[in-house]
């Protein structure tokens, strides 16, 4: 969960650093793929923190829906 | 004789019917509103006063009167003229006329108002507002603010049971993209009097707990559209500009833009523009997020792409080469292999040639070899005879064949070259 506190901006900031390096071709292809797994980790991070989870769109749908007995 | 004494009635009977002759028509009066309040039948009472400009300390105050029939038609007017409501601090030009009543005293009775006063006031209140503004140089600093990329934690200032806050959260929380929104309200007083305080009061509270917010959003709507003078308020403005999450304000307003919008982060029209702009700025920020995505891709792709033809490349390289490189060194060798014979065979065949020459001369030269051919030596003495001059006759001479050796005795001697000696 720690991971998850990477604010947008520094998250953004680190995958721009990245594919920098990616574009500049300087990287070895054990190095890449490590690069690329981290801007895939990156993305993911600020994607589950951009987007209700599941629970939270089922727990408005429930809201939603009349009450049940 | 005594002076005359008048009833209290007598007096006021008299001052009554020179009001009336002195002022027997309406007149158009400046005056600002201290208090008013409307009663159940629908009159409008107020107070009316005028104050110092120097130091607003009143300089005259009277009642005034509109009565319920002409209430009810000035009132909706003069709102949707002015954009503010008959209240205390509010600037009139009223057409009234001088009443007096023995048992009530002296009043104003309006029958008019003309709204285009009270708006130039106002919009000089507002501008000298943001004059104060400009001049303490805090006029942009809420502007200033760096928008947050993601705004996702929403502290809301307004009233929960506003229309324009339902319409707000129902934006939010059922975006289309299913967009995480975490609005927290902070209830406020939204208009009338209290709201400048109330807000203030509301802001206060959000900064209490500052970090656990992107940005605040004031939401106004639903209510009186003529209520909007407090968000022109000097107070409010300045707390605004100061705060150091920005702003972004929907407050339902129609006309001009108030202070409040002019100095918050984001002056939106409603309460809806304002869940639309933050749900558009998540939208982008997932399209920036998609960018990158596919900026990766591309990337890698092309990396990819890129091995892949130089790894085909080298290997036809490398076979290529491997194989012009055995030819080329067999090509060497088999040069050097040619060169070397031709070398080694011309220096042995020339070594051979010379010492043939050589052995054809030691031949030649070898005694043996000079007798065999039919030529002798002959010795005086064991000595190589060379010349005829040394022969005398009788002399033992030593004739060396190949195969032996003749003895003899001189019997002549012939010198060669016609002088034919005889020696005999």
């Amino acid at each position: 969960m720690a991971k998850e506190e990477i604010s947008y901006d520094k998250a953004v900031k680190e995958i721009e650093t990245i594919l920098q390096k990616i574009e500049e071709g300087e990287l070895g292809v054990d190095e890449l793929a490590r690069k690329v797994s981290r801007v895939t980790e990156l993305l993911k991070i600020c994607r589950d923190k951009l987007y209700k989870t599941e629970a939270q769109i089922d727990k408005i749908l429930d809201d939603a829906s009349p009450e049940e007995p | 004789m005594p002076e005359p004494r008048f009833s209290l009635s007598q007096l006021l009977q008299h001052i009554l019917d020179v009001i009336r002759n002195e002022f027997p028509e309406r007149y158009w009066i400046v005056a600002e509103i201290l208090e008013l309040h409307v009663n159940r039948s629908g009159h409008c009472y107020l107070e009316l006063i005028e104050k110092s400009e120097k130091n607003d300390s009143i300089l005259a105050r009277a009642r005034g009167t509109i009565w319920a029939s002409r209430y009810s038609m000035l009132r909706p007017f003069f709102e949707s003229s002015t954009g503010t409501r008959l209240k205390s601090g509010i600037k009139l030009l009223c057409r009234a006329s001088v009443e007096f009543h023995p048992l009530y005293g002296f009043s104003l009775n309006i029958n008019d108002i003309d709204p285009s006063y009270t708006i130039g006031d106002l919009a000089r209140k507002k501008q000298e507002v943001i004059s104060r503004l400009r001049k303490e140089g805090v006029m942009e600093m809420n502007r200033e603010l760096p928008f947050p990329t993601v705004p996702q934690r929403i502290a809301v200032i307004s009233s929960e049971t506003a229309a324009g806050f339902g319409d707000f959260m129902e934006t939010i929380e059922n975006n289309n993209q299913g967009f995480r929104f975490e609005p927290t309200l902070f209830p406020a007083v939204m208009q009338g009097d209290e709201a400048v305080l109330s807000m203030i009061a509301a802001l206060e509270t959000v900064f209490e707990k500052v970090s656990e917010f992107d940005c605040v959003a004031i939401i106004r709507g639903g209510g009186s559209k003529a209520d909007l003078e407090c968000y022109n308020e000097y107070d409010l403005a300045y707390f605004i500009t100061q705060f150091p999450l920005p702003v972004i304000t929907g407050i339902g307003h129609e006309r001009d833009e108030t202070v409040a919008d002019l100095v918050a982060n984001r002056g939106l029209k409603t309460p809806t523009a304002v869940a639309e702009f933050l749900v558009d700025q998540l939208l982008s920020f997932e399209f920036h997020l998609s960018s990158l995505h596919e900026r990766m891709t591309q990337a890698v792709k092309r990396i990819v792409q890129f091995h892949v033809a130089l790894l085909e490349r080298s290997a036809g390289n490398l076979e290529n080469l491997s194989r012009g490189y055995i030819y080329r060194k067999r090509e060497h060798l088999q040069q050097a292999h040619l060169l070397l014979s031709r070398v080694t065979g011309s220096f042995i065949s020339k070594r051979k040639d010379h010492l043939a020459l050589l052995q054809k001369q030691a031949e030649l030269v070898n005694p043996d070899n000079i007798l065999r051919r039919g030529y002798s030596m002959t010795l005086l003495d064991g000595k190589a005879l060379k010349s005829i001059g040394k022969v005398r006759i009788g002399d033992r001479l030593e004739t060396w064949l190949s195969d032996g050796q003749i003895i003899s005795k001189t019997e002549k001697t012939l010198q060669k070259d016609g002088q034919g000696r005889d020696k005999l």
